[in-house]
């Protein structure tokens, strides 16, 4: 459909090319600003609707709310650059948090440095699906799907029907997730630091571009010599270190710790992921969409929740706008594919 | 011989359910009886084994449907809800199948008409079928049921068979010959091996493709005439962590995650493997996640085996070749 229209359009084949590459590219770097404008426009509707939704409390609510999600989003976008899914961040949440946090409960004294062991179980969880799916070659979907039940188990034994209260945790745990620095809340300050953080070591470090040149196109990338196995390894790690952060923040801001926490947090944070204009096709999209996208859906849920909206819109609207985001993002890749074809044709593209 | 290794997967599953029949009996005295044995397959593994029915031949030609769950709740709710306002059981039978074929199709459309991973067009419906089962049915669902529209899942046909166990033959029957003794099933098999030649060669992929979406939203449908039954409840929310057991036995029963491999005689023995270690398991008092961790760990195990096999091979292999690219043809 999308090809007839192009070639309808009876111009000069360079001016065609080149119109239709204005066109694509435009497409391509406008994709995260309408996510944003959908953002803004939501928030204007959310405002006139709904009487408490514009005021500095409910946007710090807002914030606090998505600050995690932000973070585990990004962690999904970076396996989801390579091809491949997480399904287990929710679980890998709930291990890392829980034997994390029980690790700092029984060793008081050790400060603040213990929040490095929910993100060193996270990494380990990190490593596990890895090895599955970068060395064992598991379709990703398989492999977190399995490792999903498998985190959550291990967590549930650890447990053993017990919780962690966080009145029993060192002050410092809760102080994290109520500090504040210049006036900005730790938690959306880590959320932010992690985007930028993450978002430049993706477009400037080798291991970056690695990631994305695998995804979108494995074949080539072997053929230009580039180990597939070993980056998308790496981005599984990744992963899991950035899931185990969120993972404390998750257990810092929760009253109290159980092996059922953050049920169902991995299809949130793919929704974020997809509807922020990562591919699900892998190579292209970047975290900062990605975090657009969990705002985006933090803010759908605050608005819904003062509206009194049933859950039925909530799932309704997180289930179409996932749908049309991938359908958005076909036309997109599919009009990229027509223009390499044209360009190839005028000899302009090897 | 030769027999017998062609069919070694197969073997393997049998010698594992025997061995996992024998530890329930350990465990308990009563489980080896006619009875004990069919009313706790029919607990275990009559819903998801109708699914997973349907979910292989989506395998089978090359993708993949995580929304089938949350059709079985529509189902649920939509079922329930015919109950409530006194609907014949065999039309209210009948409309609960054709919305799950709607509801197969429709996914299976979006993947062919925008050529989209079925991973992501099913997570994102999953949420919206679960949504409109939320609209109609609200937060507490259903509990109560007309006699008639219990029977498929808790009746006993002549006062022996779980009327559930004889529909998983039947589903398994007709399976079995529409995968292989049909052109449709071969056509499936065809195009999860090489999409591409099949549609060089005519045939008409997208069909065959939208086909299987609907038929596994089919096999959903009628899972949830039995879940209802079974479970006397229908909610929004049944049925949440199902997914991970029908995929396992597809994988377990040997369906090449890939597409273009499995039989359905595999995917049956995978799911009574399945049914009866859950049993067990019961009987031993593990608790639910735990159960859970050993079925998802089946699962890894179930695709890592074959894989390491086969790197192993290659590896042993006299002459390391890179595979030969694939041959590339002129667009038509």
């Amino acid at each position: 459909m999308i090809r007839r229209r192009a070639s309808a359009v009876d111009l000069p084949g360079a001016e065609r090319a080149g119109r239709a590459m204005a066109r694509t590219t435009f497409l391509l770097e406008n994709r995260v600003l309408g996510v944003l404008a959908f953002l803004v426009l939501l928030a204007i509707f959310f405002s006139l609707v709904a009487a408490n939704f514009a005021a500095v409390a409910n946007a710090n609510t807002i914030a606090l709310n998505g600050s995690i999600l932000v973070v585990v989003a990004c962690a999904e976008a970076i396996v989801v650059i390579t091809r491949n899914y997480d399904l287990s961040v929710g679980s890998v949440v709930a291990l890392a948090s829980y034997v994390g946090l029980d690790l700092v409960r029984l060793h008081p004294g050790a400060g603040p440095i213990l929040v490095l062991a929910p993100i060193a179980i996270g990494g380990l969880c990190g490593v596990v699906n890895g090895l599955l799916v970068a060395y064992g070659r598991i379709p990703s979907v398989i492999a977190t799907l399995g490792t999903l039940s498998i985190f959550r188990g291990l967590a549930y034994l650890y447990a053993n029907g017990q919780q962690i209260n966080g009145k029993d945790l060192p002050d410092w745990v809760a102080g994290t997730a109520s500090s504040h620095v210049f006036g900005l809340s730790t938690l959306v300050l880590t959320a932010v630091a992690v985007v930028a953080l993450v978002g430049l070591g993706l477009r400037y470090l080798r291991v970056g571009r690695q990631i994305y040149a695998i995804g979108s196109n494995p074949a080539a990338a072997a053929f230009y010599g580039l180990k597939a196995p070993r980056v998308v390894f790496q981005a599984y790690v990744m992963c899991g270190l950035l899931t185990g952060l969120a993972a404390f923040l998750f257990g810092a801001r929760a009253g109290y710790i159980v092996p059922y926490l953050a049920q169902g947090l991995e299809l949130t944070a793919l929704a974020a992921v997809v509807i922020g204009g990562v591919s699900v096709l892998g190579g292209s999209g970047n975290v900062a969409g990605a975090a657009i996208g969990a705002v985006t859906l933090a803010t759908i849920d605050n608005g819904l929740v003062l509206l009194g909206a049933s859950d039925f819109t909530r799932q309704f609207i997180q289930g179409a706008a996932i749908v049309i985001a991938v359908v958005v993002d076909s036309v997109i890749q599919r009009r990229v594919r027509d223009l390499l074809k044209l360009m190839r044709r005028r000899g302009r593209v090897g | 011989m030769r027999a017998l290794s062609a069919y070694r997967w197969e073997l393997l599953l049998v010698v594992l359910t025997v061995a996992a029949a024998a530890w329930a009996t350990v465990l308990s005295p009563y489980y080896l009886g006619f009875d004990q044995i069919t009313y706790s397959l029919q607990q275990s593994m009559a819903v998801p084994a109708v699914i997973a029915a349907g979910l292989m031949i989506i395998v089978v030609i090359g993708e993949i449907d995580i929304s089938l769950p949350a059709i079985l709740a529509l189902g649920n709710i939509l079922f329930a809800h015919f109950s409530q306002i006194g609907v014949p059981v065999w039309l209210a039978g009948l409309a609960v199948v054709a919305v799950g074929v709607g509801a197969g199709a429709l996914n299976g459309a979006l993947v062919v008409a925008f050529g989209l991973p079925s991973l992501a067009v099913t997570l994102g419906m999953m949420g919206a079928y679960r949504a409109f089962a939320l609209l109609i049915g609200g937060q507490e669902g259903y509990a109560a049921f007309d006699e008639s529209y219990i029977w498929l899942g808790s009746a006993l046909i002549g006062d022996v068979m779980p009327a559930s166990l004889v529909l998983v033959a039947i589903v398994f029957a007709v399976f079995t010959f529409v995968m292989h003794g049909t052109v449709y099933g071969r056509l499936c098999y065809v195009i999860g091996n090489n999409a591409r030649a099949a549609r060089l060669s005519g045939v008409r992929v997208p069909l065959i493709k939208v086909a299987a979406f609907a038929i596994g939203g089919a096999t959903a449908s009628l899972a949830s005439l039995v879940y209802v039954g079974q479970y006397q409840s229908a909610r929004a929310d049944n049925a949440s962590d199902i997914l991970l057991f029908i995929v396992s036995a597809v994988v377990l029963g040997g369906v090449d995650i890939f597409g273009g491999r499995g039989n359905v005689v595999g995917v049956l023995l995978a799911l009574l493997l399945l049914g009866t270690l859950k049993n067990g398991m019961g009987l031993a008092n593990f608790p639910g996640p735990v159960q859970t961790l050993v079925v998802g760990t089946l699962l890894v195990v179930a695709v890592l085996i074959p894989r390491l096999a086969e790197l192993n091979r290659a590896r042993l292999s006299p002459r390391r070749r890179p595979p030969a690219p694939e041959p590339r043809g002129q667009p038509p």
